[in-house]
């Protein structure tokens, strides 16, 4: 299992750094002249140059990037074109809001996608499995910015139920905390939550085929045992590959819902800095964000091996 | 000896009162749903079983044996419905049993062995955590009582190192090893019926030996009930007190084993055993039943054999027989109008000697020309293995020679992982060799290029084991047929097609079927479309692989008999690749022997057959199960697990009875003995003096 693990880790090493060019190239792309954007726009011909020359902008860009990635490796992300702000307090300030959502969106796809899964496949084509396949059909149309603007709407405007357009800490508040969350974490946790159960419920018919499956029964094991311990299990490992996935969606959709629920998290961060021309914090969230998304497909991986000992031992 | 094995009150209670009925099935009939109403697979089957008894159920494919004996606990798929019947076990009936009362039958009172072990345990579990929690399903031990309890039970089923095996996940475990665990979980909580559907069907045939000894030996011990469920009459004739024999859904025979196999009452259960190739004097044609099994959704009117009887009259097209008494024989039941005047032949100890005399008609190939020589044939594979990730190899085939003549048979038999299949795919230049030269005709397969490459392409056919696989399933038969004469541009279209059909009458098949696909015919008769495929350039050899080991027996004798023929007509060499010793037998000329990718022993049929040499063809032989029930060759002893294959010296030194020193360290050359040529060491003295 350790082996398992320490080889996942290497693994992600070089895809980090395949990232950091990824992102750089990225930033590239949105520049313009990021001299102008930050010495402003009546800004003198002796200006721009002087800024030109103080962040290197006139390097070719391989000399840009070596540079940058060992700033960055020294934690040094840079100052905020447009507003002079360390890039990394601003991050470290707004990186809980958007993990809060990302987590409690976990969280929450869980809750909806394991249950939904279990009824499905536990007797797939029954009244109630076509119910929910309705349902299911709906979370995984459904728009989540649309869905949040109704949420809003009908839970906050209309009937006060819920808070909106704020942001409480988990640590000051844990329950103001889960108030706030749950509706834009909904909102995002739906698709997903929907992918899951249909995934879980395909997972569960198949293995409900298998040879041992039926002899689980032939030993007079219990139904529901036989459903959480011997099919869950195998079933559970094409849903969890789909995890690893939906954590770049779901984040993506923070940016949209950030900006709905007006949460100061790294999303409304990122539209931000693309607005202002901005390329230091673009490069740089879009690199936490993406590291993100490797760590959480690396925790899948081993979660993965946990449950399938063929790798696990291999 | 203390057992570990519940001597629970009630497998007392059993003991004390032998010759009572366990369990009593009677009238029942399964159906599958098939659109909105449904067909009828099981069809009034009645049987019992007293404790302690073996009641064997045989049949072929579709004459729903395991779908029987699934039903009996309610194992059926979703699609499947008890439709009438009673099911009456120790007192109750099971098909209308509360579903919480019958989870207490299961497991505890009733076990059940299954045909594919491997599949059938949970790959997510070890077999320690899948025993511990079958016994704490069913008692109340303690986690530790039950682990310990694991362990000991998988100690007499025969795994050795018991203890450290328990934390083995399923994938770690060989199909035999898979099947003793099967055995283990099943007794564990002392079942009065141990049900096993086909449970050596996907075993080599050296386990198979070993598991029904442990099968036979564990009910010597606990005076359980045991139905085996088998398409191979020899397994039930080495096994049960009891036979039914199904076909079409219903049970055409019933009876003692011995007087049924030895006196047949039933048509079909003559023709079954005559089709056995233990019955037949090698050489001579097999026996064969003509036409091919019915489906469920168009049964024969009338007795349901009756297309394939050779004893039909007008009667039987129209009247449905009854399964009666026989008359004088109150053991015996039987579903034939017929069956007061009829005098069947059932397995004769007789026939069975004089089938294992010498073949008259066989060819002393030496005098021909040599069609293939191999030579130091060796197929590596390089692995990582071990935790630093090391690079070992490993040797699939490793040193073999052999040649065939022209016109003669060559078999190869061996188990599982022996390498027999890849000799083959070398000889077709299907998989590369590592090292060693083909040479077909005297030239090296290797180094030819364009036409003489084309040429021996043509000259080297192949047959597969799975012709379901091997036919495409877009084409009509007659494309595929017709597909080799094309891609070596045969002739014109109309000398194609004419071919086809002149083709398709050697194989037995009417021309007609030439319009059809693949998921139309029968298994057989795929295979003799395989065949024909085959045939279409007039090729020197064919390699076989397998060819009938995907086919009911009397599907079998009737592509063995063909393979024979077309040899006769046309001098056609085969290398016939298989795991079944009495099919290679009557098929081959020669044999060859391989174990873990040597070949151990070759030579004249007979002589391997009649006085085998190398340890393992003994023990390969010795497992070979007897279909006269009087004569039953398998001890009911409880064997260990086999060793695995020894990486150093001689592959079988971890299995070998003779082991010594020398066979640990050296590898042991071919050595010529009389007429055969031996790799073992227990040799080497004789040639040395
Ligand atoms: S009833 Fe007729 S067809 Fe059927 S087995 Fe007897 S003789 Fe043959
Ligand atoms: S060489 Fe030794 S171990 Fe191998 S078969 Fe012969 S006696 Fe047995």
């Amino acid at each position: 299992m350790i082996r398992v693990i320490v080889k996942r880790l290497l693994a992600t090493i070089p895809l980090m750094f395949l990232i950091t060019i990824g992102t750089f190239a990225l930033a590239q792309t949105i520049q313009g002249n990021p001299a102008q954007a930050i010495a402003g726009d009546s800004a003198t011909a002796e200006q721009l140059a002087k800024v030109n020359k103080e962040l290197h902008l006139s390097d070719p860009a391989p000399v840009r990037y070596v540079r940058w990635l060992s700033d960055v490796l020294h934690g040094n992300f840079g100052k905020s074109v447009a507003t002079h702000r360390a890039v990394s307090s601003e991050i470290a300030r707004r990186f809980p809001v958007t993990l809060s959502l990302a987590i409690a969106s976990l969280i929450l796809m869980f809750v909806i996608g394991i249950p939904l899964g279990i009824i499905q496949g536990m007797r797939p084509g029954s009244k109630l499995d076509k119910l929910l396949l309705g349902g299911v059909s709906f979370g995984l149309a459904a728009p989540n910015f649309l869905l949040a603007t109704v949420f809003v709407y009908v839970l906050s405007v209309r009937n006060h139920l819920l808070p909106s357009m704020t942001y409480v800490g988990f640590t000051k508040s844990p329950l103001e905390w889960a108030k706030h969350m749950i509706m834009p974490a909904f909102s995002i946790a739906l698709v997903g939550g929907a992918e899951m159960a249909r995934q879980l419920r395909t997972g569960l018919v198949g293995v409900a085929q298998e040879d041992y499956i039926r002899a689980a029964k032939a030993r007079g094991l219990h139904p529901a045992r036989i459903t959480i311990k011997h099919a869950l299990k195998n079933a559970a490992m094409p849903a969890l590959t789909i995890i690893g996935v939906r954590v770049g969606y779901l984040l993506a959709g923070s940016v949209i819902i950030e900006q709905i629920f007006q949460l100061h998290g790294l999303g409304e961060y990122v539209l931000q800095a693309i607005q202002n021309k901005d390329f230091i914090v673009v490069q740089t969230v879009v690199l936490v964000l993406a590291g993100i998304v490797v760590m959480t497909s690396l925790v899948v991986d081993i979660a993965y091996a946990f449950l399938n000992p063929k790798v696990r031992l291999a | 000896m203390t057992s570990i094995l519940p001597a629970t009150d009630t497998a007392s209670d059993l003991v004390a009162t032998p010759g009572t009925s366990l369990l009593e099935v009677d009238g029942l009939s399964i159906d599958v749903a098939r659109g909105a109403g449904s067909l009828r697979l099981v069809d009034g089957v009645s049987f019992r079983l007293d404790a302690g008894q073996t009641l064997g159920i045989v049949g072929e494919s579709g004459s729903g044996k395991s779908v029987t004996a699934m039903s009996l606990m309610r194992l059926l798929p979703a699609q499947l419905r008890i439709a009438a019947g009673t099911v009456r076990f120790d007192g109750r009936d099971l098909s209308t049993l509360s579903e919480p009362a019958l989870r207490k039958v299961r497991g505890n009172d009733i076990g059940v062995v299954f045909q594919d072990p491997q599949n059938s345990l949970n790959p997510a579990y070890s077999i320690g955590n899948q025993m511990v929690e079958t016994l704490r399903a069913h008692s109340d031990l303690s986690r530790k009582d039950a682990l310990a309890k694991s362990i000991a039970l998988l100690d007499r089923v025969g795994i050795h190192r018991a203890a450290a095996r328990v934390n083995d996940y399923p994938h770690q475990l060989s199909g035999g090893m898979a099947q003793r665990v099967m055995i283990a979980l099943a007794i564990s909580l002392g079942p009065k019926l141990l049900i096993a559907d086909e449970p050596t069907t996907a075993l080599d045939v050296t386990v198979q030996a070993q598991i029904l000894g442990l099968l036979r030996s564990l009910q010597a011990e606990t005076g359980m009930s045991l139905l085996i469920i088998s398409h191979d009459l020899s397994v039930i004739a080495e096994t049960a007190d009891q036979v039914a024999v199904m076909y079409g859904g219903q049970i055409v025979e019933r009876g003692d084993v011995v007087e049924v196999l030895t006196a047949p009452t039933h048509p079909y259960t003559e023709a079954l055993l005559a089709a056995q190739p233990e019955s037949t004097v090698k050489g001579m044609p097999l026996a064969t039943i003509e036409g091919i099994v019915p489906n469920a959704d168009a049964m024969p009117a009338g007795c349901r054999f009756n297309p394939r009887c050779a004893y039909a009259l007008d009667i039987c097209r129209v009247t449905a027989p009854a399964l009666v008494e026989v008359e004088g024989r109150p053991d015996t039941s039987v579903r034939c109008v017929r069956h007061t005047e009829l005098t069947l032949r059932g397995v004769s100890t007789a026939q069975i000697d004089a089938a294992l005399q010498a073949d008259p008609a066989a060819i002393d190939a030496a005098g021909r020309p040599v069609l293939l020589d191999a030579e130091g044939l060796s197929r590596i594979y390089d692995l990582r293995s071990g935790r630093l990730g090391r690079k070992t190899s490993f040797h699939a085939v490793d040193d073999v020679s052999f040649v065939l003549h022209e016109g003669e048979t060559l078999g190869v038999v061996g188990e599982s992982g022996a390498g027999k299949s890849t000799v083959g795919r070398m000889v077709l230049g299907l998989t590369p060799t590592s090292s060693g030269v083909v040479r077909f005709d005297g030239n090296d397969i290797a180094t030819q290029r364009g036409d003489a490459k084309r040429a021996t392409r043509r000259d080297i056919q192949v047959v597969f084991q799975n012709p379901y696989a091997s036919l495409d399933s877009t084409m009509t038969i007659g494309e595929s047929v017709a597909e080799p004469l094309e891609v070596h541009h045969r002739g014109s279209k109309s000398e194609r097609t004419a071919r086809v059909a002149e083709l398709l009458q050697q194989v037995g098949l009417d021309p007609s079927v030439a319009g059809r696909r693949p998921h139309e015919l029968s298994g057989g008769q795929r295979q003799r479309v395989a065949i024909a495929r085959g045939l279409a350039l007039n090729p020197r050899l064919i390699v076989c692989d397998e060819p009938v080991s995907a086919l009911d027996v009397s599907t079998q004798a009737q592509v063995i008999n063909l393979l024979r023929d077309l040899q006769r007509q046309f001098g056609i060499a085969y290398l016939f690749v298989g795991h079944d010793l009495s099919v290679v037998y009557q098929m081959s000329d020669r044999i060859a022997v391989m174990y873990h990718g040597r070949i151990v022993e070759m030579g004249p049929a007979e002589e391997i057959y009649h006085s085998p040499k190398h340890p393992y063809t003994v023990a390969l032989l010795a497992a070979v199960l007897s279909i006269d029930p009087r004569h039953r060759r398998l001890a009911s002893t409880a064997t260990e697990a086999p060793g695995e294959p020894s990486a150093t010296g001689c592959a079988y030194a971890n299995r070998c009875p003779h082991v010594m020193d020398r066979c640990r360290t050296e590898v042991p050359a071919p050595i010529a003995v009389d007429a055969v040529t031996v790799r073992c060491h227990l040799f080497d003295a004789v040639v040395d003096s």
